[in-house]
Parts: structure tokens; sequence; C-alpha cells
């Protein structure tokens, strides 16, 4: 169908990770439904000591980001951003506390202030949709490092806020803060020029890359593949890509969400 | 068929500095000598470690400090091409000025921010004698400053264990205390394997202000006083 949008991701274990033995710590979902919305997200579990279960906190915030961005109707909540990051962060302790009695803690001694503390994770989701007069409305959420990229049709890539400058080392925000739902950045857009493609990407894609340039070449990249090819034919290589640039690169898990145009990119 | 997006890959840079008090007081009972000895010991090993981790591109540099600072290996070097000359000690202990020319580094640039955390091990006999205080605080103020792995080796008794105190900035890392070679060597070899393999490779962290974002590997535990002690 023309002029919607089209989702897919792929999430690799990291060559570092496959070395020492570790599992695959990030996590994707995407979902198409009614009237062409679409949404897709990613999140990147910490892997620490103090997080044991990033990995399923990672999977749930996906889940749950995903889960609430294809239920809203309304374009912009009541509320606004405040709510929507505190509607997220609530569902996500929710799930994570279903998560925690389902499966109790292996002692006493390893049960946390608050349990959700060992299921930190960063998160980055998008959700967009075609609406009836033509207009595109993209919602677009992030907690933590990562990168999400707009890839307009000219190739040029923006991000729609400048990278954290505190977040080195690894050292990220997270939603297992105590007041995770302040680091949450959100942004509503709507607009008759929208990006052909949006990409979501945990840290260590951009890590991967030895200058900023040739990480956010990756979207211009991608959106002529696409064009050129088709989403089926990118989607059959990104887990080669994706395994390779962490072997070269940073090591790290990567995944990717993806959130293509139909309607100007071929979609298969 | 399509190529892999994107431009040029890299392994992520894994920046060491050795920091070298080098006043005169080093010239006693060879610690100099046995600083540099074990340095040279701990490169293969280094060099082991480093090898394990291809994600991870160790650079090393060192600084000496006595009449003021300088760098001892100026050049971040692949620790594969690491060699060890040896340090000569003489004069005072300057190790305000050795934190200065460490933060110019420490900046981005001329660091990135996709490095990995840096590791500073610091070594020293004795006492500043310059305004080391002032110094630390703006290191310690730089992103990459509070971010780094931070370690210090006293060598005898006479070192100033609160001035390492303040550069290491975190309880949860004792100053080491060497009173003979052999726990020197121990010393330095743990940190540039054990601390680098750490760093090499850390798990996220949720930010705090605590400082530093490495979980680091419990030291070699203190030989209790022997008749080895010299220092």
């Amino acid at each position: 169908m023309s002029g919607t949008w089209t989702v897919t991701g792929k999430s690799v274990q990291g060559a570092s990770h496959r070395r020492r033995k570790l599992p695959n710590q990030d996590a994707v979902c995407w979902r198409s439904g009614a009237e062409g919305r679409v949404a897709v997200s990613v999140a990147d579990g910490h892997g620490s000591p103090a997080c044991f279960r990033s990995g399923d906190g990672a999977r749930l915030a996906v889940e749950t980001a995903t889960e609430l961005l294809m239920e809203m109707t309304e374009e912009v909540p009541a509320g606004g951003a405040t709510w929507m990051a505190k509607e997220l962060v609530r569902r996500w302790r929710a799930a994570v506390e279903r998560d925690a009695a389902a499966n109790p803690l292996p002692s006493p001694a390893a049960k946390p202030r608050a349990v959700w503390q060992i299921y930190g994770c960063t998160l980055l989701a998008v959700s967009a949709r075609r609406d009836a007069s033509g207009t595109d409305r993209i919602r677009m959420i992030q907690i933590g490092d990562g990168d999400l990229l707009l890839i307009s049709g000219d190739g040029s890539v923006r991000r729609p806020w400048p990278r954290d400058p505190n977040l080195l080392g690894d050292q990220t925000t997270s939603m297992s803060g105590q007041n995770a739902w302040r680091d949450i950045r959100i942004a509503f857009l709507e607009t008759d020029d929208p990006p052909e493609l949006i990409l979501l990407a945990t840290d260590g894609y951009s890590n991967s890359y030895s200058r900023d340039e040739g990480f956010l070449r990756v979207g211009t990249d991608l959106m002529q593949s696409i064009r050129a090819e088709g989403l089926p034919s990118v989607e059959a290589h990104l887990e080669e890509w994706l395994d390779e640039t962490s072997r070269l690169g940073s090591g790290d898990d990567i995944t990717v969400g993806l959130a293509a145009r139909k309607g100007e990119l071929r979609a298969g | 068929m399509s190529r892999r997006p994107g431009g040029e890959l890299a392994s992520r840079p894994l920046h060491f500095f050795w920091i070298c008090d080098c006043s005169g007081s080093m010239q006693t009972d060879g610690k100099i000598q046995s600083l540099n000895n074990a340095i040279k010991e701990a490169i293969p090993h280094m060099q082991k470690a480093a090898e394990e981790n291809p994600n991870a591109e160790v650079l090393v540099r060192a600084l000496k400090f006595s009449n003021g600072a300088q760098w001892h290996v100026a050049v971040p070097t692949a620790v594969k091409d690491f060699r060890w000359n040896d340090l000569q000690a003489d004069g005072l202990t300057d190790m305000g000025k050795a934190m200065r020319l460490l933060a110019d580094q420490l900046r981005i640039p001329p660091m990135t921010d996709r490095a990995l955390p840096p590791i500073l091990v610091l070594v020293s006999d004795g006492q500043p004698t310059d305004d080391y205080a002032a110094a630390v605080r703006e290191l310690l103020s730089l992103p990459w400053g509070s971010r780094a792995v931070r370690v210090a080796v006293a060598i005898g008794d006479d070192a100033d264990l609160d001035a390492l105190r303040v550069f290491v900035a975190n309880p949860e890392i004792p100053v080491l205390q060497a009173h003979n070679a052999e726990s020197l060597v121990n010393y330095v070899r743990w940190a540039s394997t054990a601390v680098l393999k750490a760093a090499s490779a850390p798990a996220s962290q949720k930010q705090t202000l605590s400082a530093g974002n490495v979980p680091v590997p419990a030291p070699p535990s203190a030989a209790a006083a022997s008749v080895n002690d010299v220092w």
C-alpha cells in the first residue's frame, strides 16, 4: 500500500559476548497495526553483575514500548511527553515485577531494594503512521545510549536530539533509574516531508565506527539498498552485516530496528 | 549483492597511562630500577591480555614527574609495539604538573566519546611538591577523568597515601602499598592485565555519581610485613 510504513529489525550476539560465552542481552520488537500504524523498539541490557536480568529487562522494555505506541490512538496523548514517559516506566516496572514473581530470584541476598534495578536496560522506540490527510505522524522515545537516525530522501541523516555528552564509557541512563521517566527523551513529529527511513540502533553499532560520519553513512547506505533491492533483500543480509560489524568493530551486541516508508522505497 | 553499509570499522581505543614518580627519593634502595623492571616484566603479560580482546585497541603512554613533568612515551603506542626505556630519578615530586599534562590528553578531543574507559596508573614514593590538589581536581572534573579507572601504587612508607587516595577517588579501590620489589611487580602486573581486561570489555552501567564505571577486579592481597621489605 503506497504511503504507509513498514518495520523490521535484527539483533546479533556481539563478537566479544561470543568469546566470553555471554548471551545476547539486546532485544528488538516490531508490530504493524490498524490504520497503517507501525512501531519498532530496540533495547540494550546493561549486562553488569548488578543487572543480572538485564536481558529480560530489555525484552520487556521493547515489548512494553511497542505495545504502548501501538495502543495510542491520539497522536499526542493527553499530558503529552511527560504522561508517556511515566506510563512507559510504570508499565515496564509492572512487567518486571510479574516476571520476577514468575521467576523467583536465586537467593534472598540477590534481591535489591527495587526489583527492577536488576533488569536495567536502555530503550529506543519509534512509531509512524500516515493519516488520511497525508501527514506523517512519528513518535520517538529514547533513554540511555544508542542512536536514532532520521534519513531523508536526499540521503541526509539527522538525529532528533543531540547525543548526550554525559553518556561516556558505557555509562548510561537507564530504565532502571530511580526517576527514569525524567531521563526519557520523547519527540512527536507531524510532517508532510517525513524521513524515508528511521533507524534505531543499540550503542554497539555506532561504537563500531572509527568516526560518527561512518556510522551516519549506515543510514544513507541502507536507504539506497532498500530503494535498489527492496527491504526483503536488506533484511536477508542484516544478520551478516551486523555480525561483521561487531567482529571488526566494538565486539558488542548490535540490534537494529528499521521503519521504512513503503511509498518511496521498494519494500518488496 | 549489497555491501555492508557504513564507513570504516574500528575496534574501540583503550588508552593506558603509566604515571611515574622520578623524584630523587626514587633512587634510594633501588626503587626506580625496581619500577623499571616491574613495568618491563609486565609488558608481555599486558600484550597477551590485550590480544584476548581484538575489539579493544590498547594504546599505551607514560608520564614522568620530578622537577616538572614530561612525557616519557608521548605517542599513544599500540601495546604490541610498546617498549620500555628505563627512567632515571632526580629532583622534586611535581605530581600536580603530571596531572595537568594528563588532563590535557583526556579532553574531548583529543579523546573520542567512543573510547573505552582509560586506565591511569600512578606510582609514587613521596609527597607532592607542587599544587597537586587543584590539578587532580581539574583532572577529575573532566568526563573522561572521572570515568577513568584510576589505580595508585605507593612505594614504601613515605608515600603520601592521602594524595594517592584523592587521585583514586573511589573507596572501593584501595591504594596499593609495595614494600619490596616482588609486591611492586605483582601490583604492576595486576594493573596491566586484570584491570586492562576489565576495562576492555565493560558491561553497561546505570549512570551513578560514583567515580568510574568499570568493576575493578580485586588486587593481589598485600603480603604481611616480611624480612624482604626494603621500603
